[in-house]
């Protein structure tokens, strides 16, 4: 395939943003690779304040290693990525202690730490990053597990709920801090369709109430659609980003075949 | 797992709210709205809705400004005026912590909340608000909040309201594999010094600052690598000292010394034998479980977590397991020690030697410096080990293999730095003369 060819839908290599949001997170010439393989070359991107950004496309397409270059877990092989202006790669100190207040981190697996109930996951940060007493961050804490609906399940270890349950805690522990942005992988994935429904409501409650900015990677078509302002889609056999913009637009013009499979559900 | 899960907060509450608020923008926070102490707002059609200029200021505002200075400026205040509890400025997670106390102690006796002043409000200052209300009496209104602010806190009345097959690699030739393992393990050398430098810091700064040690994990290991191992430590004890005792009065005996066996087992149990046995248990039980916990963490992404979220996982996972095994080692050398005397004695009093004359012979042969050297040796055995322990765990892969990996390249790193540090400890006493 063409990976040129694909790109039709990209434009100038930088997804079109709406004027009134400032830019959160710039992208520019980013590329990754583990080895000789190659995931993605000079992706172009800005976020703005606000959105719900989508990351989309195949397995196997780079969706979450591209997350993890946003919030600093891995330098990209070229290119540079910015969040409010910082480089979370390169900040080291009390600079990089400062942007990390400002991002949330809803993992693919959870990640709750084991040992700990999910009332003292979510307190975690909170005891990391703020001098609240010990009173006052529970009752911070139960608030947010409140707002994922999990305010019944505060005393119980992560062994003991469902994967979809986990998943909405690591949404709260995310959220613990208030973060201007956050950063969710695959919320959707392995839930339910009723289950993935809420939480893709909540996600628009809370970028709606709260002015917070998603970044969410899935490719769960459902969500994509439902929540999603804008969106990138990254393609493993071009190696890039094929297409952006609003993902019913995209949806209902496809600008090149892949974007037209993907949304259509077509192997062909 | 859990058959059922609670649902996600109902939209009841947030229609009210959600109405006028359609937009991403909140409202103008020229807009004041009064919000009971009931549950509910009112609809935003009695808000008032209107243009929504960009320069208003949203609860994610915070994102484009550097964080406010807890309880400085652009923090929150808290004032009581009156029968009133006044909040006013930007009362959000960073800032909500200087100000729990105050709002809680004003917020007694006030006859109602006051949030005309407050600039920007997030989930965690709402939590604040929502508990001084609590504090205030159930009757007592919370009003004058801007639109936006308004509806952060409807959200969370809501919320609090609840009842609480691998790709194959590039084929390699000999001489690229050669290269390739070379680069490896400079890396690895390389990889384990730097664990070394900030291993050693994180212990400077925890004797800085020692109230970031987490207590209840430092027992938690004790117990694990101390207690627990007593048993098993005790047994190989004393069957070590059997077998040295019957190994060496056997030969010994055909020349008439086998008297001086209690010396000979006392001097190599205290010195060597002890504090290597006991080193090898803690590598093998304890080394292999610090890297399969803390492997496990990683392979589930727990420990980038930690990372993201600010927290350096050297003061909350590392410091904790050095430390209870640096202080562990000492305890299971002693009782590797005792116990090991203890078999010996079995064997010499079998072979018809009174006991008084064993414990003779151990006070003549024996001298404190011996115990103590080799108590000195165990706590520096505890912290290496428990070192390369947590570091297999931290620099484990990724898949459940990885965690295979990780305790065993525990146990054979802890063994092998063992007995390179008891040679060394061996060159070192024999030049201090001990």
């Amino acid at each position: 395939m063409d990976g040129m060819a694909e790109r039709a839908g990209v434009g100038d290599g930088i997804a079109d943003r709406p004027a009134d949001r400032p830019a959160v997170i710039e992208a520019r010439g980013i590329s990754m690779g583990f080895g000789s393989r190659v995931l993605f070359r000079d992706v172009n991107f800005d976020v703005g304040r606000g959105e719900v950004f989508v990351i989309l496309g195949g397995s196997g397409c780079g969706k979450s290693t591209l997350l993890k270059l946003m919030i600093g877990l891995y330098q990209p092989t070229a290119g540079r990525v910015t969040i409010l202006g910082g480089d979370l790669s390169r900040a080291d100190g009390e600079a990089r202690r400062n942007l990390l207040r400002q991002l949330g981190v809803m993992w693919q697996s959870g990640a709750l730490f084991g040992s700990m109930t999910l009332l003292e996951n979510v307190m975690l940060p909170l005891e990391a990053h703020t001098d609240l007493p010990r009173d006052a961050r529970e009752d911070v804490a139960r608030v947010k597990l409140g707002l994922v609906g999990l305010g019944d399940a505060a005393g119980r270890l992560p062994a003991e709920i469902s994967g979809g349950m986990a998943k909405r805690a690591g949404i709260a522990r995310a959220m613990a801090l208030d973060p201007p942005i956050l950063f969710l992988d695959e919320p959707s994935a392995g839930l339910d369709p009723v289950t993935s429904a809420g939480l893709d409501e909540l996600i628009k409650d809370l970028a709606r109430d709260l002015g917070t900015t998603f970044v969410v990677v899935t490719h769960e078509l459902q969500s994509i659609l439902a929540i999603g302002d804008r969106c990138i889609m990254l393609d493993k056999e071009a190696q890039g980003m094929i297409a952006e913009g609003d993902p019913r637009h995209l949806r209902d013009e496809p600008p090149n075949d892949t974007v037209r499979r993907f949304f259509r559900r077509e192997t062909r | 797992m859990s058959g059922r899960e609670p649902a996600l907060p109902g939209r009841e509450g947030r229609e009210a709210i959600g109405e006028g608020a359609g937009d991403r923008r909140p409202g103008p926070a020229g807009e004041r709205v009064s919000t009971p102490g009931s549950p509910a707002l009112p609809p935003a059609e009695d808000m008032g809705a209107g243009p929504v200029p960009d320069a208003a200021p949203a609860p994610g505002a915070a994102m484009d400004a550097p964080a406010p200075a807890r309880g400085g400026k652009g923090g929150a205040e808290v004032r009581r005026e009156g029968d009133a509890l006044r909040l006013s400025g930007r009362l959000t997670s960073l800032t909500a912590g200087a100000a729990w106390r105050p709002a809680m102690k004003g917020a007694r006796g006030a006859r109602r909340i006051d949030l005309s002043g407050l600039e920007t409000l997030d989930t965690s200052g709402a939590a604040l608000v929502l508990a001084a209300a609590g504090v205030a009496g159930r009757d007592v209104p919370v009003e004058g909040a801007s639109r936006p602010v308004a509806a952060v806190l409807e959200r969370s009345r809501g919320a609090s309201g609840r009842p609480a097959a691998a790709q194959a690699g590039p084929r390699m030739g000999p001489v690229r594999g050669v290269g390739e393992w070379g680069v490896g393990l400079w890396n690895a050398a390389l990889d384990g010094m730097a664990f070394l430098g900030e291993a050693a810091a994180t212990v400077v700064n925890a004797a800085r600052r020692p109230r970031d040690l987490r207590v209840a994990d430092l027992l938690r290991h004790l117990d694990e690598a101390g207690t627990r191992a007593f048993g098993l430590v005790a047994l190989l004890g004393v069957l070590i000292g059997v077998i040295l005792a019957f190994q060496s009065a056997i030969p010994m005996q055909q020349y008439g010394a086998d008297i001086f066996v209690p010396r000979l087992v006392g001097i190599s149990l205290l010195r060597e034998l002890g504090p290597l046995l006991a080193g090898v248990i803690l590598a093998g039980r304890t080394g292999s479980a610090f890297a399969a916990e803390l492997g496990t963490m990683t392979v589930n992404e727990e420990v980038s977590a930690l990372r993201i979220m600010g927290i350096d996982p050297m003061v909350l996972l590392v410091l904790p397991r050095m430390l209870a095994a640096t202080i562990a080692m000492p305890v299971l050398a002693l009782l590797m020690d005792l116990a090991g005397l203890v078999g010996m004695s079995i064997v010499m009093i079998g072979r018809g030697f009174p006991l008084q004359l064993v414990l003779n012979q151990l006070h003549i042969g024996v001298a404190l410096g011996d115990l103590l050297g080799g108590l000195g040796k165990a706590a520096v055995f505890g912290l290496v080990i428990a070192g390369i322990g947590c570091r297999a765990g931290l620099a484990a892969g990724s898949g459940p293999r990885a965690v295979g990996d990780a305790a065993t390249a525990a146990v054979v790193g802890g063994i092998v730095a063992l007995v390179l540090l008891d040679g060394i400890f061996a060159v070192l006493f024999y030049r201090l003369g001990w």
